[in-house]
């Protein structure tokens, strides 16, 4: 158990708000007892949940382009995110690319909401790539 | 030849560059700020106040104005925010205090509910506020066996230790 100087042991802020909600959860959870399956199902849940987001507020801050052409939550996106992360980000030139893209993506997004030929083109484009990808990826899965 | 006017034409264009790179925009959560830190899994060292002895990490800290933050705090249930989320809520950004983050204002977020809190601007008057709730977690990490379960039966319910409670 962590400890302070002044033999306080230290608490974390999940179970001072457990301790909010029931005093005795806290006990069980510091003498290890059995979680219910649920509540494992629940947290794992609330996990993806957060990761779900951790991506989209990141991207918030970046303007991603398919997010603004497809949605934060479609399909696509997903994929083209998945994509970002397992294929792009794992290489020195793919990490220097997704940067450069960072960098033109609010420019990107401005072109697409004023033109609407720009947009249709970029749609075609991601479209193509996320075909490309889910290609790509089912031939990875055989 | 003179360049101190291309200079400080110069300096300036990079100045105003910076500046609109570095503003405030609208986030997620409802209001302006940049974010600077985020929760990215267990790996992420929690933050401490150790003359509270509380450790915590909010989801989110976005910086909101000058040496000012804001905390997030989000949930993944599609239900209303609790008061227990707000205390822990609170518990985390007292944390973040400890190490220099000047929060000076809370959201709680679920996936149909958000709520702001304001805090107060000592870590004491803070503390206060969360104070119960840190003593009874404090008696329950030293095995304190007399700890009563809620009296709210209804919270049992959703409890992951409702099987092996009393």
């Amino acid at each position: 158990m962590i400890r302070t100087n002044n033999r306080k042991p230290l608490v974390s802020a999940s179970e001072v708000g457990m301790a909010a909600f029931c005093g005795r959860a806290v006990y069980l959870k510091r003498t290890k007892a059995e979680v219910s399956r649920k509540a494992v199902e629940r947290m794992s849940h609330g996990h993806a949940r957060h990761e779900d987001l951790n991506s989209l507020v990141k991207n918030d801050q970046r303007c991603f382009v398919a997010s603004y052409l497809y949605g934060m939550d479609d399909q696509r996106t997903y994929r083209l995110r998945a994509w970002r992360d397992q294929r792009l980000k794992v290489t020195k030139v793919g990490r220097m690319l997704v940067n450069v893209y960072y960098k033109l993506s609010p420019v990107l997004v401005e072109l697409c909401k004023r033109h609407p030929k720009v947009e249709q083109t970029a749609t075609l484009i991601l479209d193509w790539l996320s075909l490309r990808i889910e290609e790509i990826m089912l031939r990875k899965d055989k | 030849m003179n360049y101190t006017n291309e200079l400080l034409l110069l300096v300036t264009v990079i100045v105003a560059l910076f500046l609109y790179l570095r503003r405030f925009k609208e986030t997620t959560f409802g209001f302006s700020g940049r974010l600077i830190w985020y929760d990215s899994g267990v790996k992420i060292q929690p933050f401490k106040h150790s003359q509270y002895g509380v450790i915590g990490k909010p989801d989110y800290l976005f910086k909101v104005g000058w040496n000012t933050y804001a905390a997030v705090e989000y949930k993944s249930r599609r239900g209303p925010v609790y008061f227990s989320d707000i205390v822990q809520a609170k518990c985390a950004a007292l944390a973040a205090r400890g190490n220099k983050f000047n929060i000076s204002f809370l959201i709680v977020q679920t996936e149909v509910d958000r709520i702001k809190v304001d805090l107060p601007n000592s870590d004491s008057a803070l503390y206060d506020e969360i104070s119960v709730w840190v003593e009874l977690a404090r008696r329950a990490a030293l095995r304190d066996g007399t700890i009563e379960k809620t009296s709210y039966i209804a919270r049992c319910r959703g409890c992951g230790y409702k099987n092996v409670c009393q």
